[in-house]
C-alpha cells in the first residue's frame, strides 16, 4: 500500500524534476564536447558518462591545486534535494494507522529511494548517450578521459550508484533524527567535505571516480568502499527503523508547523 | 507596522532555527581557528629547525588576513561556509511564511493586522535574519582570529594571500586590509539578507518549508555552474561572496546591480503579488 502511494506521489509526480536533471547533464556534456574540440581529445561515450562522476584527485596527496568539482557536486546535490523533499512531507498519524506498520512505511521509503536513484542514473546515462549520438561521438567502452592502471571492473564503475543509494538512505535516517532541511544541509556538507578530504569514513568519496584506487595512486580501494557502504547502509537502516518506531509523530508535526 | 514588526522579530529571536544556524557557523569558525593555531605552531617548529628555507618560500608570519574564515583560502571550513551560506542565511526565518500558510496562522494574523504591514514586516525581518546571521558568524571569526594572530599588513611578494592586487579593492587589501575585510563582510551581510528574502519569493509557490529554504540554494548552484561554463563566474553570487575573489573581473558594479535586481525581484514578488493573493 505504501509503495504504491510512493510510486504515485513521490515518483511519478516528480518526473519533471528529472527533466531539469537531464538539462544539467546536457550542459555538462556540451562543456566537455567543447573542451574535447579545443584540446583535440579523442573521447568516447563512456568518457562522457564518467566525466560526470570523476570529481577531483585526492587532495593534497595528488599535488594538484584544489579546484572544487562543481559538476560532481551539483549532481549529488540535486539528488539529495529530490530525496529530501518527499519522505516526510506526508507522514502523519492517519497515514501510519491506515498503513498498519511503521516498519513498512520506512522500508517503502527505502525502496522508493532505490527506484529514484536508479532512475536518476538511468536519466544521466541515457541523456549522455543521446548527446553522443547527436554530436557524433563514438559509442564505445574505452576510457580515454581518465588515467587508470589496470582494466576497470564493473564493480568500480557501479560504486557511484551504490554510494548515491547509501547516501540517500543515510539522509533518510538523518531526516528521522532531525528535519529534512537539516539533513539536506548535513549531506550537502558531507559531500563538500569529501571533495577535500579523502577517507573511507567520508563515504561520499566512493562516488568520486578519481578518489578510487583504480584511477588514483592515493585513492580508496573498491573493496574498502563497498565495505564502508555496507556498514553505513546497515547502521542507517537499523538506527532509522528504531528511531522512527519510537518517534512521536504528533510532536514532530507540531514542530514542523 | 510597529506591532507586526515587533511580533516577527520576537518570532525570529525565539526560533530555534536561528540558534542552529549560528551554532553551525560558530562550529565552522572554531574548527578553522583550531586548525590555524595548530598549523601556526607546526610552522613555527619547522622555522626553528630550518630558518628561512622552510617550505621553500619567503617566511612571513601568518596574519589575521589569511587566517580568518573570510580570507583563508586553503582550508575546508571556509569552503563549507561559503558554499552553504545561502542555506544558513535562509534557514532561521525564510520558512516561516510557508509554515504560516500551512498551519493557518497567516489567516489569524491577517484578520488582526493590516496586510501591508504584515507582508512588509515579514520581508524586513527575513532580510534582517540573513544579514544578522552572516554578520555574527563572519565578525566572530575575525575577532577570534585577532586574539592570536597579528594584524600585519599583507605583502604581495610572500604569496601568502589569495587576493591579487588587480582584484576589486586589491590595493585597499594590501594597504588597509582591515577596511577591505570589513567592507567585504558588509557585502556578504547584505547579500545573505538578500538571499533570505529570495527564499521568501520561492515560498510564494510552495507550502513546503524544505523547498522554500533549499530551492533558492539549488537555483543559485545551477546558476553558478552555468555561468562558470561560459567563464562568467564573476556574475555568480556564490563566487563573488568569497572575499578572496576566486574569479577575476569581480566589481562593485556587478555586486550592487545584482543585489538591487534580486532585492527588487523578491520585493515585487512577495510584497505586491503575494500580498494580493486570497489566503482565506
Amino acid at each position: 500500500m505504501y509503495f504504491k502511494y510512493d510510486l504515485k506521489v513521490g515518483f511519478l509526480r516528480d518526473l519533471p524534476k528529472f527533466l531539469i536533471f537531464a538539462g544539467i547533464v546536457l550542459v555538462a556534456n556540451i562543456s566537455l564536447y567543447r573542451n574535447a574540440e579545443l584540446f583535440s581529445l579523442n573521447l568516447g561515450s563512456l568518457d562522457y558518462i564518467l566525466y560526470l562522476e570523476k570529481s577531483i584527485a585526492p587532495f593534497p596527496q595528488s599535488g594538484e591545486e584544489f579546484r572544487f568539482p562543481v559538476v560532481w557536486y551539483l549532481i549529488q546535490l540535486y539528488l539529495t534535494w529530490i530525496i529530501g523533499r518527499y519522505p516526510f512531507s506526508s507522514v502523519c498519524e492517519s497515514v501510519l494507522i491506515y498503513g498498519g506498520s511503521r516498519q513498512r512505511w520506512y522500508l517503502s521509503k527505502v525502496t522508493w529511494i532505490a527506484l529514484t536513484v536508479l532512475t536518476y542514473y538511468f536519466v544521466m546515462i541515457i541523456t549522455s548517450l543521446a548527446f553522443c549520438l547527436v554530436a557524433g561521438v563514438p559509442i564505445s567502452w574505452e576510457i580515454n578521459l581518465l588515467e587508470h592502471a589496470d582494466e576497470i571492473s564493473v564493480a568500480t564503475l557501479l560504486l557511484p550508484i551504490a554510494t548515491s543509494f547509501v547516501t540517500c538512505v543515510f539522509q533518510l535516517f538523518l531526516m528521522t533524527l532531525t528535519t529534512p532541511i537539516i539533513s539536506f544541509f548535513l549531506v550537502a556538507a558531507l559531500s563538500a567535505a569529501s571533495t577535500y578530504i579523502t577517507s573511507p569514513l567520508l563515504f561520499t568519496n566512493c562516488s568520486q571516480l578519481l578518489k578510487l584506487s583504480a584511477f588514483s595512486e592515493y585513492g580508496i580501494g573498491s573493496g574498502e568502499g563497498y565495505l564502508t557502504l555496507a556498514t553505513v547502509l546497515l547502521v542507517s537502516l537499523a538506527a532509522g527503523l528504531i528511531i522512527f518506531n519510537r518517534r512521536d509523530i504528533l510532536k514532530s508535526q507540531r514542530d514542523e508547523e | 507596522m510597529k506591532v507586526s514588526l515587533r511580533l516577527e522579530l520576537r518570532r525570529l529571536f525565539s526560533s530555534k532555527e536561528l540558534y542552529i544556524a549560528l551554532l553551525i557557523g560558530f562550529a565552522l569558525v572554531v574548527w578553522l581557528f583550531v586548525y590555524e593555531v595548530s598549523e601556526l605552531s607546526r610552522f613555527e617548529e619547522q622555522y626553528a629547525l630550518y630558518g628561512d628555507k622552510v617550505s621553500g618560500y619567503l617566511y612571513y608570519p601568518k596574519t589575521v588576513f589569511n587566517s580568518c574564515i573570510e580570507l583563508e583560502y586553503d582550508a575546508l571550513p571556509p569552503i563549507l561556509l561559503y558554499l552553504l551560506f545561502l542555506i544558513i542565511a535562509a534557514f532561521p526565518y525564510a520558512s516561516t511564511y510557508c509554515k504560516d500558510k500551512k498551519s493557518g496562522y497567516l489567516k489569524n494574523l491577517l484578520v488582526r493586522i493590516d496586510r501591508r504591514d504584515c507582508y512588509l514586516s515579514k520581508y524586513i525581518v527575513s532580510f534582517l535574519s540573513g544579514f544578522l546571521v552572516s554578520g555574527v558568524i563572519l565578525l566572530s571569526s575575525l575577532l577570534l582570529t585577532m586574539l592570536v594572530f597579528p594584524m600585519l599588513t599583507p605583502e604581495v611578494v610572500t604569496q601568502n594571500y589569495y587576493v591579487q592586487s588587480d582584484n576589486m579593492w586589491g590595493n585597499l587589501f594590501y594597504t588597509i586590509p582591515i577596511l577591505y575585510t570589513l567592507l567585504y563582510i558588509l557585502i556578504d551581510m547584505l547579500w545573505c539578507g538578500c538571499m533570505a528574502t529570495f527564499a521568501l519569493l520561492v515560498s510564494m509557490f510552495t507550502c513546503s518549508a524544505f523547498l522554500a529554504v533549499t530551492g533558492s540554494f539549488i537555483a543559485f548552484e545551477v546558476l553558478d555552474y552555468v555561468l562558470s561554463l561560459f567563464s562568467l563566474s564573476q556574475f555568480s553570487p556564490i563566487t563573488f561572496l568569497r572575499p578572496i575573489q576566486t574569479a577575476g573581473g569581480i566589481s562593485l558594479g556587478i555586486i550592487l546591480t545584482e543585489f538591487i535586481l534580486f532585492m527588487a525581484a523578491s520585493f515585487l514578488g512577495f510584497y505586491f503579488l503575494e500580498r494580493k493573493k486570497d489566503v482565506f
